[in-house]
């Protein structure tokens, strides 16, 4: 099972899939609010903490009778994975963590990277992003203007998340500690980390490994946060080994 | 703008030559070029773009591409840009934040990116174009967004601490906004699910949609008691009222309605009418019965007095054959009046009767 990112949706596992598509039954998903899932479908009570989007996942287990399910989480879906493990351990089989964060926020001596001034400033950028004067000026100021129908790809890409359910989700992603969720994971699992990354860090996957039972790093020698998406082959060869095991 | 000074001691067209160049052009227009790789390490970035970062006028910069954005707008790019860079050939009018060595700048950034064979990501050309101006604008903006998202969550409260159903519609009758207490009483969540009257019980709704056509058009006051169908079995009844809000320009921006559940009161009032009714044709009923028993026991009564006094007539009339002395004339006269006079009153109330 596939389980992106925020600000992403199912598209992002585009270059992973072909190397597992024929040998595994693949589930992915869009998360409510995310790509084209039914906006309806959201609750503020229910996707106020991480746990609800866990619920999703046991849900989709569930729906399909799914059993020994390999989780494949990226960024925030790391802990979402974590926490389904938790409430559902039965169901899964391995946990593969790309990019994972147990918690973002610096807290004390724990460098999570960010601070709260940070994640402020970032849901002020996503604001201005969503209602900015670019969405009112008509013609783009370079570029692409040969090419019209790219220039509303992007705006079509973020219309297809909803915004305020968006903000909502970089806070509850942000705001979450998973610090203490760690020790209780039994299901084996691998994290995934660029040398480089801006979000997380090698620091941090250490961390994950010494509190987390049965967990191994994996380190990719690329940037970024999205090694699935930079470094396929990488992503692709680290995911086998571990599930061949 | 005055000539560079290398351009000193050129003549015109030389000049000319030289401002339409593309290295001047990719250097010196009021727009910031660069291009970076994938991991962001910068390849290229002209001088109108360094001049804004307030950096030295040298294009091999060792700077990330990340490092040169403020932090919340790195992570933004990291978050959102990238992964697009990498799903799609560009981007356009992204708002991001500059780092300065005295502050930040904001800019529109755009970007095209380029992939290799393998469709891996090579290379992000990108501009940027300073808005620190429109930007004053555009938080403007997001300030009356946030103030006008701040009062409508403030109504929404308030709508959702009082006891009644809460709801507003545009001037052509379409549902805006439900609040909670019409959401649990229809097991709705989007005022679109509730499809205006279909939510009217059906013998009421014929008239209801009547009535309230005719509020759109006019712009009076829509109050009525109507059947209302929520998820229960039966229908309630309800006091549905609702007022128009004008704007400045005269115009009914809203209607704001409210549902007031009058079931128990209505029923009850409906049930004494009921009692009522039925107590008013018990007691007619009884009037009747009454007014019968009378007339018969009038018509007997009258019967069983006149009997005698018929007799007593007779006899009067016999008497009169005889001879009287004047005392017996006397009293024999008023027995007559007296008997005819009684015989008259029987006579009026058996008629009567």
């Amino acid at each position: 099972m596939f389980a992106h990112g925020f600000g992403c949706d199912q598209n992002t596992w585009r270059s992973i899939i072909p190397a597992f598509e024929h040998e595994y039954k693949l589930v992915l998903f869009d998360y409510v609010g995310s790509g084209n899932s039914d906006l309806t479908a959201y609750h503020d009570d229910r996707y106020s903490t991480l746990d609800g989007y866990a619920l999703d996942v046991i849900e989709i287990c569930r729906e399909f009778e799914l059993r020994d399910v390999i989780f494949i989480g990226h960024s925030v879906s790391s802990m979402i994975g974590v926490l389904a493990s938790l409430q559902e351990p039965a169901f899964f089989k391995k946990l593969i963590l790309i990019g994972p964060s147990p918690r973002y926020i610096n807290d004390q001596e724990y460098i999570g990277g960010l601070d709260r001034k940070d994640l402020e400033e970032l849901l002020d950028v996503m604001d201005q992003n969503y209602l900015g004067w670019s969405k009112m000026m008509a013609p783009s100021i370079m570029g692409n203007s040969d090419r019209p129908h790219l220039a509303e790809s992007l705006t079509q890409n973020f219309c297809a998340a909803d915004p305020e359910i968006a903000k909502k989700f970089a806070r509850v992603t942000f705001l979450s500690d998973n610090r203490k969720d760690l020790s209780s994971v039994t299901v084996p699992s691998l994290t995934i980390q660029c040398e480089d990354d801006f979000l997380t860090s090698k620091s941090i996957a250490g961390y994950i490994q010494q509190h987390m039972p049965k967990n191994q790093v994996v380190l990719l020698d690329t940037s970024g946060h999205c090694p699935h998406l930079s470094d396929p082959e990488g992503v692709i060869g680290a995911i086998k080994s571990f599930i061949t095991c | 703008m005055p000539l560079p000074e290398v351009l000193n001691g050129l003549n015109g067209l030389n000049v000319l030559s030289v401002l339409t160049s593309d290295n001047f052009l990719y250097d010196q227009l009021p727009t910031g070029f660069i291009s970076f790789r994938p991991d962001g390490s910068i390849i290229r970035i002209n001088q109108t773009f360094l001049s804004w970062l307030e950096m030295p006028n040298d294009n091999t910069v060792k700077e990330n591409f990340k490092s040169i954005l403020t932090k919340a707008c790195a992570v933004y790019y990291t978050l959102v840009i990238e992964p697009l860079l990498n799903l799609q050939p560009h981007v356009n009018e992204i708002s991001l934040s500059f780092k300065t060595a005295t502050g930040s700048f904001d800019a529109l950034f755009n970007a095209v990116s380029y992939t290799n064979d393998q469709g891996n990501l090579m290379l992000v050309n990108a501009s940027v174009q300073k808005i620190t101006y429109r930007k004053k604008y555009e938080a403007e903006l997001l300030y009356q967004k946030r103030l006008e998202e701040e009062q409508k969550s403030k109504f929404e409260f308030l709508s959702n601490t009082v006891p009644n159903q809460i709801w507003t519609a545009s001037p052509d009758g379409q549902l805006a906004f439900i609040n909670q207490r019409v959401k649990d009483y229809f097991n709705i969540n989007d005022p679109a699910q509730l499809g205006g009257a279909l939510s009217v019980y059906e013998e009421d709704k014929e008239k209801t949609i009547e009535a309230w056509k005719s509020c759109l058009q006019t712009g009076k006051k829509f109050e009525k008691e109507i059947r209302l169908q929520g998820t229960q079995q039966y229908p309630e009844w309800f006091l549905v009222t609702a007022q128009p809000f004008y704007n400045e320009q005269g115009e009914i921006e809203l209607w704001f309605g409210s549902s007031t559940n009058i079931h128990k009161q209505k029923s009850l009032q409906l049930a004494n009418y009921s009692a009522l009714s039925e107590s008013l044709t018990t007691a007619h009923k009884t009037i009747d019965e009454n007014t019968e028993t009378l007339e018969s026991i009038a018509e007997n009564q009258s019967h069983m007095i006149r009997k005698p006094l018929a007799n007593m007539l007779g006899l009067i009339n016999l008497l009169k054959l005889e001879s009287m002395s004047p005392e017996c004339s006397s009293l024999f006269k008023l027995l007559e009046h007296s008997a005819t006079e009684l015989d008259t009153m029987i006579k009026e109330v058996s008629n009567q009767i």
